[in-house]
């Protein structure tokens, strides 16, 4: 059987990974994928704790459920704000978009 | 003892009242024919003040635990009160505000009820799961909210940041809750409390203290702390400004209450106790803290310094108040967090007039930067000296409420054995003055640029004159003081 | 624990050692003869036609975004269903004001003309 360790692994891999993708910001569209991992890498925590730990409930399943369901909102979110900064600046390169200086 | 059904959805009626509220707004917004630019307002601060009046009513309720995750206590309630007032003069200055869209003000008002539904979440919790939906909730609806206005760059760039960054920090989070489940076995934050304090005392404080950091770091987005603030001058500015001061105001009061209701269930056993050391675990939490309050109010007050652009001012100035709040959180105490949730109910009366200053003056000049406030002050007389009473407060001068947070955050500061905090709090208060006192004298001190009739806008001008009453009023400030007090003791004694 | 995957790992170096040998023999005894017609995109021995790169309209993604969250709802349903008779009436109820919050949202989408993507 697989530890518990591995599934701790892999996901400390995809947050770490989520996170170069965002902090990168080359694409929109790569952060916004930085940012689904991050949240699946939560869940495959969750998830995995549930699975090992003895006597477990199903806290951590019914939650991964619901980050699920609020990745999908925000996904949703987040993909209509950056097409309007896109039809807006013709670009989805974070670091053009910065007209505000102080 | 649990609670029957019908006494649960006693305990609820604020949050269905909102929720209601949100549905009959959106469907409104569809179905009515003829409607005006101001109903679903009208109607939205109509369904605020009934969950007002109900949540009055439930201030003295004994604190309950409702469907095992809904937390009803006095520390809720007052924060819930927090935020629909907050919210109900936001709407007011949108109505009163010439710039802001007039078509899709139902949606406005829809996603600020939502909002408001999230926080109330948000603050009345102790179950991470319930945490991390009240944060998303306020969170998406903010998203949309900066970007409503859909042909502005600015509100593009603006809700653009704020989903990126707002997105990243409940992620990170998310993933120190994950980990913190795995470390204690449960998702509430009280039963949290002992499996950390063990964890601590059988020196394993690494399994508590990565995922502590991680949330921290989530909080640190929320209430633009150094190093997580490089976004809110960015959307501050880029948003209309009704919407700026929900997110100066409401949001971060709010993040500030989840966040102090946080750090006391979870290190509920091991607090700081009258006379007594921390633990060193403890001890270098409250440091971090500390640290962090202290190059938060250093950034915001140096930067805030060179900013022409009153809404980017006062952003800057608004991260230097979280940082002032979070000397008095950094404490880990009792007294420390009276400190910090009273400076909280200062800053809303303060913050909403400075932004009120701006609609009211971005009406008459449709600018919004220093140097269009020339003279102005002479012309306004009643928004004029309201803005010096805001001004006053926010440096933390004598007459005003400002001052008596301050000097009450500084007290205990000084006590808890934060010198060096206390000392470099005041120290920044007189630096903050050279900015703020640059919008005084603008107003008063400075000949009119050019000749325009005054627009004439008694009511935003009264909500200005009540608020800048109202600066003034709680420098004698027992009966906050008595809320905040009451509120926190819930915190610590449940 | 891991020796269950010894054979796996096997297996791969093996498949690695075959097709990396494979690859290098046909570049060491084959000769480059380069041509158009081999540059050409495979298209199941047909004349291919069209850019492969083909675009969507960017208004799809607004059908595509709210299939998603319709879509991911159905999740709360099914949660409720596997318990419908122990959760009895209440459930019922609760399951049908969840529905009755969507609706609006699904009314609001439909009236401001959010389905219309081919517009």
């Amino acid at each position: 059987m697989i530890p518990l360790g591995a599934y701790l692994a892999v996901a400390a891999a995809l947050f770490l990974v989520g996170l170069v993708m965002v902090a990168s910001r080359r694409n929109l569209v790569y952060v916004l994928m930085g940012l689904e991992l991050i949240l699946n890498a939560a869940n495959l925590n969750l998830v995995a704790f549930d699975r090992f730990r003895p006597g477990a409930g199903v806290d951590g399943q019914i939650t991964a459920l619901f980050v699920i369901i609020l990745a999908a909102a925000e996904a949703a979110i987040a993909l209509a704000i950056v097409l309007n900064a896109f039809s807006l600046f013709e670009t989805i390169r974070p670091d053009e978009m910065d007209t505000m200086k102080d | 003892m649990p609670l029957s059904y019908g006494e649960a959805l006693q305990y609820l009626l604020p949050e269905v009242a909102v929720t209601l509220g949100l549905c009959v707004v959106l469907c409104w917004e569809i179905f009515v024919k003829g409607r005006r630019a101001w109903d679903a307002s009208v109607l939205s601060i109509g369904f605020l003040a009934v969950a007002a009046v109900l949540l009055v009513q439930r201030l003295d309720y004994a604190p309950a635990t409702v469907f095992g995750m809904v937390t009803v206590d006095r520390f809720a309630t007052v924060f819930k009160l927090f935020i629909t007032s907050a919210t109900v003069i936001v709407l007011l200055f949108d109505l009163q505000d010439r710039r802001a869209l007039q078509d899709g003000r139902g949606e406005t008002c829809f996603l600020l009820l939502t909002a408001v539904l999230g926080s109330y979440f948000l603050v009345g919790t102790t179950h991470l799961l319930l945490l991390y939906l009240g944060l998303e909730t306020l969170g998406l609806s903010s998203y949309v909210l900066a970007g409503m206005h859909k042909r502005s760059r600015a509100s593009a760039e603006a809700a653009l940041k704020y989903v990126v960054y707002g997105a990243l920090a409940s992620g990170i989070l998310l993933f120190g809750a994950s980990l913190l489940y795995g470390m204690t076995g449960t998702l509430d934050l009280r039963l949290m409390a002992v499996p950390i304090e063990q964890a601590i005392r059988e020196g394993r404080t690494a399994q508590i203290a990565l995922p502590t950091l991680l949330i921290l770091v989530g909080f640190g987005f929320k209430l633009s702390l150094v190093p997580f603030q490089w976004w809110a001058p960015d959307v501050y500015q880029g948003v209309t400004t009704p919407i700026a001061t929900f997110l100066a105001v409401g949001s971060k009061g709010v993040a500030m209450a989840a966040f102090l209701r946080y750090l006391s269930s979870a290190y509920a056993t091991v607090l700081v106790q009258p006379g007594q050391e921390p633990s060193p675990y403890l001890a270098s939490l409250g440091g971090t803290l500390a640290l962090v309050s202290a190059a938060t109010m250093i950034f915001g007050n140096l930067a805030a310094l060179r900013q022409d652009n009153l809404k980017r001012l006062l952003a800057y100035s608004s991260i230097a108040h979280a940082g002032y709040i979070l000397m008095g959180v950094a404490l880990l105490s009792e007294d420390g967090f009276n400190a910090a949730t009273l400076y909280t109910f200062v800053y809303y009366f303060m913050n909403l007039g400075a932004f009120g200053m701006v609609i009211y003056f971005a009406n008459q000049t449709g600018r919004e930067d220093i140097q269009s406030l020339q003279g102005l002050g002479a012309r306004h007389p009643v928004a004029g000296v309201s803005t010096v009473v805001f001004l006053a407060s926010l440096t933390g001068l004598p007459p005003t409420a400002g001052f008596a947070g301050k000097w009450l955050l500084i007290k205990v500061a000084w006590e808890g054995g934060l010198h060096w905090l206390a000392l470099l709090t005041a120290l920044l208060s007189v630096v903050s003055l050279f900015y703020y006192f640059r919008i005084a004298k603008a107003l008063f001190l400075t000949e009119p640029a050019r000749d325009v009739p005054p627009v004439r806008s008694p009511a935003l001008s009264g909500l200005l004159g009540l608020l800048a009453l109202a600066s003034i009023a709680f420098l004698h400030f027992d009966p906050l003081l008595q809320v905040a007090e009451q509120g926190v003791r819930v915190l610590f004694w449940g | 624990m891991l020796a269950e995957y010894a054979p796996l790992l096997a297996w791969l170096v093996l498949v690695m050692a075959f097709v990396g040998g494979l690859l290098a023999l046909t570049a060491w005894i084959g000769r480059a003869r380069p041509a158009p017609g081999k540059a050409e995109t495979y298209e199941c021995g047909m004349q291919p036609m069209g850019d492969a790169r083909g675009r969507f309209s960017v208004h799809y993604y607004l059908v595509a975004v709210l299939f998603i969250l319709f879509d991911v709802e159905a999740l709360f349903l099914v949660l409720w269903a596997l318990r419908a008779r122990e959760l009895g009436m209440s459930g019922l109820i609760e399951v049908g004001l969840f529905l009755a919050v969507l609706a609006v949202g699904w009314l609001h989408i439909w009236r401001r003309g959010g389905l219309e993507w081919d517009r």
